[in-house]
C-alpha cells in the first residue's frame, strides 16, 4: 500500500470512528470534527461540481455562441438574481427567479404525478380476487383490495361512525398500526444496512482492520481519560 | 426476580452498541454461511437484465452520495457487471448527484480494468466493453428531479455533445441511433435520494420506458410501492437485495458475506425488544404502581 492510500484509509477511518463516538454518551471533539469536516467537505465539493459545470455548460457555451445560445444568458440572469437572496436591499428580486422555477416545477411534476401518484395506484388495486387457480396471489390480492378500504375508511371524518363503517374504521386503523411497524422496520433494516456498509470498509483487507482497531482505541481511550480525569478540557475541546 | 428484572430494565444502552460492533465485526470476518432466499422483485430485476438484446441501450443513473455508497455498492458491484457481460449491449452513466461521479468512476475502476495504453479515466474496459466504443459517462447532471424531466424532454439537448470529460460523444450517439429519451431501453437507477419516482414521472409514464431500481434501505418504501404498482420492473433493496443479486448474477462479494452479519443482528434486535419488555412489564411498571 503507498503512502496515499495509506492516508486516505486513515482519514475514512477516523471520520468514520469519529461520528461513531457519539455512541459513547459523551460529547467529544472526535465527533465535533468529523461532523464538521463532512459537512464542510460535502459543501466544499458541491460547489465546485456545480461551478464546474455551469462554466462548461453555461458560459462556455454562451461565449461560443451567444446568438443561437440567447436562451441560456436568461438562464444566467435569473441564477444571479437568485443570489442577490442575501443581499438585505435587493432580496425582493430574488421572487422572480424563485417564481418560476416554482412554476415550471408544479406544472412539469402535476401531470406526472397524476398518473404516477394517482391512476397507476389506483390501478393496482383493481386485483382480481376470485382466481381460485392460484389461491394464495387471490388471498394477497384480497387482502390488498380489503385494507386499502378500510384504510380509506378510517380517514373518514365528515360522519358519525356506526354500524359497518365503525367496524371497517377500526380494522383500518389496526392495519394502519401493522403498516408502521413494517415501516419501522424497513427503517432499521436499512440502517442497519449502511451500518454493515461501514463495518465492512472498516474492517476488510486486513490493512483497513489493522487501522480501524488502533484509531478506534486511541480515540476511545483519549475519551474516557478525558472524560474521567479532564472534564473541564472536555468541555473546552467541544464546540 | 425482581432483581433480574431491575438488571434487564438497566442495561446501559451502551452495551448494545458494544454487542453490535462485536458481533458485526465477528461475523463480517468468519462467515457461517446461512441459507439465503431469493426474493421475486429481485429475481424479476435479474431476468431483466439477463434478456437484454444486442443494441439495447441502457442509462444507468448514480444517485449515490458518501453516505450511502457502503450500502448501495453490493447493487453496483453485481448489476453493471452483468448489463456488461451482455453482449451488444450500450451504456451510458449519469449521475443526478453531485458527489455521484466519483462513484461511477470508483465503481468502473473495480470492475474493469485500463484499456491497453491508457492510465487514467475514462479510458477503461469492462468485460471487453471500450470506452466511447461501448459505453459512454455524461456524469452530473445538475437539477436532480428536474434534470430527469429535461433529459426526457429533450434527451440530446441536455446531455450536449460532451461527455464528463470533454470528449465528443455526438457521433457514439448518432452510431447507436439515439435520438431522444425513446430510444432508452432500460433505465437503472442506484438511489439514495429516491430518483426512482421521477424516472418513474418522467419516462415511464410518458415512454413506457423500463425501470430497474436498486435502493438504500430507507428508500425502499416508496420503491416498493411503485413496484407494486407494476411501474418498476424489479427492485434490489438493499444489501440483503445485493446478496440476492449477487447470488444469483454468481458477480459474488461481500454483500452476500454480510447477511450472516445481518441474521444475526436481527436476533440480537429481537432479544433485546424481549429484554427491554421484560424489565419494562417486570420492574419499571411496577415501581409506577409501587
Amino acid at each position: 500500500m503507498d503512502i496515499g492510500s495509506f492516508f486516505v484509509i486513515l482519514l475514512s477511518t477516523a471520520v468514520t470512528f469519529g461520528l461513531f463516538s457519539i455512541l459513547t454518551g459523551v460529547d467529544n471533539p472526535f465527533f465535533a470534527w468529523a461532523e464538521n469536516t463532512y459537512v464542510g467537505g460535502a459543501v466544499g465539493m458541491t460547489i465546485v461540481v456545480s461551478f464546474t459545470w455551469i462554466v462548461s455548460n453555461l458560459i462556455q457555451k454562451i461565449l461560443s455562441n451567444p446568438y443561437v445560445n440567447w436562451p441560456l444568458i436568461i438562464s444566467l440572469i435569473l441564477g444571479l438574481m437568485m443570489l442577490l437572496r442575501v443581499h438585505p436591499k435587493y432580496s425582493y428580486l430574488a421572487r422572480i427567479p424563485i417564481s418560476i422555477a416554482t412554476g415550471v416545477g408544479v406544472a412539469v411534476s402535476t401531470r406526472a404525478a397524476i398518473f404516477s401518484g394517482l391512476l397507476y395506484q389506483i390501478r393496482a388495486t383493481i386485483l382480481p380476487i376470485f382466481d381460485w387457480r392460484k389461491p394464495e396471489t387471490a388471498f394477497t390480492n384480497l387482502m390488498i383490495v380489503v385494507f386499502v378500504v378500510t384504510i380509506m375508511t378510517f380517514f373518514v371524518y365528515t360522519t358519525e361512525l356506526k354500524g359497518p363503517l365503525k367496524i371497517s374504521h377500526r380494522i383500518g386503523r389496526l392495519v394502519l398500526f401493522a403498516s408502521f411497524g413494517a415501516l419501522f422496520a424497513q427503517t432499521y433494516m436499512g440502517r442497519l444496512g449502511l451500518f454493515l456498509g461501514a463495518m465492512e470498509t472498516l474492517l476488510i483487507p486486513e490493512t483497513n482492520f489493522r487501522i480501524s482497531i488502533t484509531v478506534a482505541l486511541i480515540m476511545l481511550i483519549t475519551i474516557i481519560v478525558l472524560k474521567r480525569y479532564y472534564p473541564e478540557t472536555l468541555n473546552k475541546l467541544v464546540p | 426476580m425482581s432483581s433480574l428484572f431491575k438488571v434487564f430494565a438497566n442495561i446501559d444502552r451502551r452495551v448494545w452498541h458494544l454487542l453490535t460492533f462485536i458481533l458485526v465485526g465477528y461475523t463480517l470476518l468468519h462467515p457461517i454461511g446461512l441459507p439465503l432466499k431469493v426474493s421475486p422483485e429481485v429475481k424479476k430485476a435479474y431476468e431483466v437484465i439477463e434478456n437484454l438484446k444486442p443494441g439495447d441501450v441502457v442509462l444507468i443513473n448514480f444517485d449515490i452520495a458518501a453516505f450511502g455508497w457502503d450500502e448501495i455498492k453490493g447493487s453496483c458491484l453485481s448489476m453493471i457487471p452483468h448489463i456488461f457481460s451482455k453482449e451488444g449491449v450500450k451504456v451510458i452513466f449519469l449521475t443526478v448527484q453531485d458527489q455521484g461521479y466519483i462513484f461511477i468512476e470508483r465503481t468502473i475502476s473495480q470492475i474493469g480494468k485500463p484499456m491497453p495504453g491508457y492510465d487514467k479515466f475514462p479510458w477503461y474496459e469492462i468485460q471487453g466493453k471500450k470506452y466511447l466504443q461501448d459505453y459512454i459517462n455524461i456524469g452530473f447532471i445538475p437539477g436532480f428531479d428536474k434534470a430527469i424531466a429535461a433529459l426526457a424532454q429533450d434527451f440530446r439537448g441536455v446531455v450536449g455533445g460532451k461527455d464528463w470529460y470533454g470528449n465528443s460523444i455526438e457521433e457514439w450517439l448518432d452510431k447507436n441511433g439515439i435520438k431522444s429519451a425513446k430510444d432508452i431501453d432500460l433505465i437503472v437507477t442506484f438511489d439514495c435520494a429516491g430518483a426512482q419516482s421521477y424516472f418513474v414521472s418522467y419516462w415511464y409514464v410518458p415512454f413506457k420506458t423500463k425501470i430497474l431500481n436498486a435502493m438504500i434501505g430507507v428508500s425502499a418504501p416508496g420503491s416498493i410501492v411503485n413496484y407494486n404498482a407494476g411501474m418498476l420492473e424489479g427492485i434490489v433493496i438493499s444489501i440483503r437485495g445485493a446478496a440476492e443479486y449477487q447470488y444469483l448474477s454468481k458477480y459474488y462479494g461481500m454483500a452476500l458475506v454480510s447477511m450472516d452479519a445481518f441474521s444475526i443482528i436481527q436476533f440480537m434486535l429481537l432479544i433485546a425488544i424481549l429484554i427491554g419488555n421484560i424489565g419494562y412489564y417486570g420492574w419499571e411498571r411496577r415501581k409506577e404502581k409501587r
